[in-house]
């Protein structure tokens, strides 16, 4: 028994045992030769087998000679083929002598589809229900306990099973193993080929729940919930395949039931998973082959014939699967190239495909090798739990990535603002710099016209305030300027800001060009003249905001007077060098000496007057000093002086008219008197300078005596004086000299002479017309002459005028309101022309520079009285004029 | 400065006599002040100017005008020279007083100095560069002088 056990095991003598040992069994016999190994029994000519039922074959002294020997495995179709009735097996089996200490089991493989199995005649166990339909047991594997006192020991013993059959095909034990032994034993060894199968399911448990998680976590990837699925569909199959669900007790058929609806669905969703993952878009052929796969599911769901499940799942779902499988490589392999995952997933489908492939041939019988469709189905799920893992470790990585990209951008970038702000604080204090020590006021004017916070220094410098941060610039500046002004910078702002004007209009608007600030500076009030001007910021027509700037041009101000006074004064001087150039130097510092003697006078009258009351007096004495002033400077053609001397003359002819006159009033003249001090200045400087000139040019004239000065002098003003009178008028000397010796004043006689003259021109000597007129020459003469003997000097001055208007002196006196028209009217001719010596009386209409204010001939007489001399006159009426003036010998 | 300003300064003085004394004073003729001439009296107060134009104006009075000021003012006074300093100041003060307004903004009136002729600082501060006018004062036979220097207005 031990050769034959141990040749059994050794399945490479299988065939030769057979052959052999078949001989040694008449009927089919096991002999038990041990109780602690197992004897396999399997491929041994160890079962008979008999068609129908009798409950007699289960009797242990049932003659079953003419049965059948078969070895198990076997499938009872090949014997009675489309026979799924009742068929009997019986199995002897020989025991020993002593009975086993252990209970003893016999597991009888996986039979098709109920059984009731029998021990000596005694049922010992039972598989399905042989007359329910439902309740089949067609992939249980038996293993039944052999009851240790149905034993005989040391004899033939029976083992019947009673199979009924399902399938038309596959009926019996067909596959599994065969072994008697220890029941603890063989059951162990049952459980621990379930246990791996239950170690499998626990793992697609595992990563379905893990992958469900996943995709609670991330209902965006739908792919993981798919993945899930297809694993909780594998798990829960294997878990349906596996012995232990005979275990729970739960109803066959439902089980069975459930294990073909998880069927139909595993390759829909390995399909659903991979468009998912791989991001394809469902085509009309993936929802015709989703339609199909439910349909497929709807055939389980609503059928119940296991046989018709069998057949279907042979021929329909098989294709409906290859379908599935292709549509499966067609999205890894347009993937292929890319994408590793898909490589790897096409890989585990083809594995699996292999490992199926080869449990079908094992089933059909071709060639016994391991089961490996569950290995292959392993390894396709983990494959893909590996991906799916891998790819959110991935991901995870490339978020971290980002993270520290981000990290890292973030350092950078900070840096970056670090130095931006560097650079900024530098520019700022660039700024501030600038702002500090710029020699303008700058600020920026906002739209509402007010200063902005950051403005220039020197702009606190300028306005003494620093606090011009949002002050209106137009309501600050009302401090210093006038209401007018004011509401002419606010238009003028205003336009600035929204008018689209060229900046040179613009310009030209500015009423802020130049104004006066009042300035404290160590105590002393000071005041400066600022410039404002405007620019503008931003877009034409629409300024943001207006730049501007304050310059102090005090400086600049005071030197265009500067410039304009010096201009002025180098233009009076150019005048008056003009004036004097052409005179004589000699006469000019003679003229000179008698201004500055005239002016004295004046300053000595005022000075000697003090509270007099006699303004009057005063004040005429003044006028004659200033209108002789007058007179010369008007001889030489001094312009400055004689304009001047008039402005003079004016204002003392006011005061003289004024009523209440009072001392202060003649405050006055001193403004005057400064004047022409002033100008006396300017010409002395210039003759200082000239002197030097005229000596190197030389003026090899010598000295001028006293007639050619007074001459020359002459000779001027009545060409002068003609020419502003419009009239043409020569002076002649005839027989004119004075004496050397004469102790006369030169200045005295001159301005006698001058005075006659002028009066000559201006009212001696008619116009060229009236001269024509009346048959005269057009050009009118006087003759001044003199003649000196022992009496004394004798001065002449003849014109060949119209004579004395006596009429006209009358009317003159009688409209002064100084004498009556009754009065003048009796008296003589010759007190009638003494009325011309009479002061402020002049027949000229108009007063003049020559002529008009009556004061000359008033002049003339004070003069001749003062040098002690005699003045007379004598006129043709029409015909002429002539003034004798006799100085005595003393 | 404007005539009528100089007109105002002189009023201001007349009306303090009028005023305080109930004598009125009388004005003389104005002239202008020799160059090397100094018109100075015994007591002087002159007030400085500055601003627009430079300058000063003074007033200087002798003894006996200032004492019978004083006398009017504050009867049975000693005739002191700070008594009479004050009445001096007193004078100028008023000057000073009315500078301000008469002048306008522009201007910075200065604290009035009070000398007497024997200080010898006083040449040296009164020759001024402008024209000086002076204007004759006279209160009970008694003469002082009122004078504005003052350089050309800007």
């Amino acid at each position: 028994m031990k050769i034959y056990s141990y040749m059994v095991k050794n399945k490479l003598w299988m065939f030769a045992a057979v052959l052999i040992l078949q001989s040694f069994f008449l009927s089919a016999e096991i002999f038990i030769t041990s109780y602690t190994n197992n004897i396999d029994f399997s491929d041994t000519p160890s079962a008979l087998i008999m068609k129908g039922d009798n409950q007699d074959y289960k009797n242990i002294d049932f003659n079953d000679s003419d049965w059948n020997v078969i070895s198990l495995p076997s499938n009872w179709g090949n014997i009675y083929p489309d026979y799924n009735g009742i068929v009997w097996y019986r199995i002897h089996l020989n025991f020993p002598k002593q009975l086993p200490v252990n209970a003893l089991g016999i597991s009888l493989g996986v039979i098709t589809d109920t059984d009731e199995t029998y021990f000596n005649g005694v049922l010992i166990g039972s598989s399905g229900t042989i007359e329910d339909p439902r309740d089949a047991a067609y992939d249980k594997e038996r293993l039944y306990e052999i009851p240790t006192t149905l034993i005989i020991p040391g004899e033939d013993n029976v083992l019947a099973i009673k199979v009924k059959g399902l399938f038309p095909y596959l009926n019996g034990p067909y596959k599994g193993s065969f072994e008697i032994g220890e029941y603890s034993k063989l059951q162990s060894t049952l459980l621990s080929v379930d246990f791996t199968k239950l170690f499998f399911v626990v793992i697609y448990y595992l990563v379905a729940a893990y992958f469900l998680l996943f995709f609670v976590r991330r209902l965006e990837e739908k792919e993981n919930f798919f993945f899930a699925l297809f694993s909780l569909a594998m798990g829960t199959y294997f878990a349906l395949r596996s012995q232990g669900k005979y275990l729970i007790g739960a109803d066959f058929f439902t089980l069975k039931k459930i294990e073909y609806l998880i069927l139909s669905l595993l390759v829909p969703l390995l399909v659903e998973f991979l468009l998912r993952y791989f991001k394809k878009k469902h085509t009309m052929v993936h929802y015709i082959y989703f339609g199909i796969s439910l349909v497929n599911f709807s055939i389980f769901l609503f059928t119940n014939s296991f046989i018709f499940w069998d057949t279907y799942n042979q021929f329909i779902q098989l294709p409906i699967w290859i379908l599935g499988i292709i549509l499966s490589f067609i999205i890894l392999l347009s993937n292929f190239k890319q994408e590793k995952d898909a490589r790897l997933i096409f890989y585990s489908v083809v594995i699996l495909l292999v490992t199926m492939i080869n449990d079908i041939l094992q089933n059909t019988g071709i060639y016994q090798f391991i089961w490996l469709t569950s290995y292959g189905f392993l390894f396709l799920v983990i494959a893909i739990a590996v991906i799916l893992s891998s790819r959110f470790v991935r991901l995870n990585k490339e978020v971290e990535d980002l993270n520290i990209n981000l990290e890292n951008r973030v350092t950078k970038r900070t840096e970056e603002l670090n130095n931006t702000v560097i650079d900024l604080e530098l520019a700022k204090s660039e700024t501030d710099n600038l702002l500090k020590n710029v020699q303008e006021g700058i600020f920026i004017l906002d739209p509402n016209l007010n200063i902005g916070d950051h403005y220039s220094t020197m702009l606190t410098t300028i306005f003494g305030n620093n606090n011009l941060g949002g002050v209106n610039l137009v309501t600050f500046l009302s401090e210093f300027i006038d209401q007018k002004t004011a509401e002419q910078t606010k238009d003028f702002l205003e336009i600035a800001l929204t008018k689209k004007l060229a900046e040179k209009r613009l310009n030209m608007l500015n009423p802020l060009d130049e104004i006066k600030i009042p300035f404290t500076i160590d105590d002393k009030l000071v005041e400066k003249f600022v410039r404002f001007k405007f620019t503008r910021i931003g877009e034409k027509g629409n300024y943001s905001h207006l730049l501007g700037t304050v310059e102090d041009i005090t400086e600049e101000k005071l030197l265009k007077k500067k410039i304009i006074e010096s201009e002025k004064m180098a233009q009076n001087e150019m005048q008056m060098l003009m004036g004097i150039l052409h005179l004589n130097p000699n006469i000019v510092k003679i003229f000179l000496e008698e201004v500055e003697k005239d002016i004295a006078m004046v300053e000595k009258e005022l000075n000697s007057a003090r509270f007099t009351k006699d303004l009057h007096e005063v004040l005429n004495s003044v006028f004659r000093s200033v209108h002789s002033i007058k007179g010369n400077a008007s001889v030489l053609g001094l312009e400055m002086f004689t304009q001047k001397a008039h402005k003079f003359e004016e204002l003392i002819e006011s005061l003289l008219k004024k009523e209440n006159l009072i001392a202060l009033d003649l405050l006055d003249l001193l403004y005057s008197i400064v004047g022409i001090k002033e100008a006396l200045n300017q010409v002395t400087n210039i003759m200082g300078r000239l002197t030097g000139f005229h000596k190197e040019f030389g003026s090899k004239n010598k000295d001028l005596n006293n007639s050619d000065f007074i001459i020359k002098a002459v000779t001027e003003l009545t060409s002068r004086v003609s020419k502003r009178e419009s009239k043409s008028v020569e002076t002649i000397f005839e027989k004119f000299s004075i004496p050397e010796d004469s102790n006369l004043d030169i200045s005295i006689i001159k301005k006698i002479i001058i005075q006659l003259v002028k009066n000559a021109v201006t009212h001696g000597i008619e116009s060229p017309e009236e001269r024509d007129a009346s048959g005269k020459n057009r050009k009118g003469k006087i003759i001044v002459s003199s003649n000196s003997d022992e009496s004394g000097f004798k001065i002449t001055v003849l014109d060949d005028g119209k004579g004395l208007q006596l009429e006209a002196l009358r009317r003159k006196a009688i409209d002064q309101g100084s004498y009556s028209e009754a009065e003048l009217n009796t008296w003589s001719n010759q007190k009638l022309a003494r009325l011309l010596f009479t002061k402020g009386l002049s027949t000229q209409e108009e007063t003049t520079i020559d002529a008009g204010r009556g004061m000359g001939m008033d002049i003339v007489r004070h003069e001749v009285s003062k040098a002690g001399g005699k003045i007379s006159l004598s006129f043709i009426p029409n015909q002429q004029t002539k003034f004798t003036i006799n100085f005595p010998k003393n | 400065m404007k005539d009528f300003q100089i007109q105002i300064f002189v009023k201001s003085i007349t009306n303090y006599f009028d005023k305080i004394t109930g004598i009125s004073s009388e004005t003389g003729v104005p002239f202008l002040k020799e160059r090397e001439k100094s018109i100075l009296m015994e007591y002087t107060g002159v007030i400085g100017i500055s601003g627009k134009i430079k300058g000063a104006v003074y007033f200087t009075a002798d003894k006996k005008f200032l004492s019978e000021l004083l006398e009017h003012i504050t009867p049975g006074a000693e005739n002191t020279n700070e008594n009479l300093a004050d009445i001096a100041g007193e004078l100028a003060n008023t000057i000073s007083g009315n500078a301000q307004e008469i002048l306008g903004r522009g201007f910075h009136i200065s604290v009035p100095v009070i000398f007497s002729k024997s200080n010898s600082t006083e040449k040296s501060s009164l020759i001024i560069k402008a024209s000086t006018f002076v204007i004759p004062l006279r209160w009970k036979t008694h003469k002082a002088y009122l004078a504005v220097g003052l350089e050309k207005e800007v």
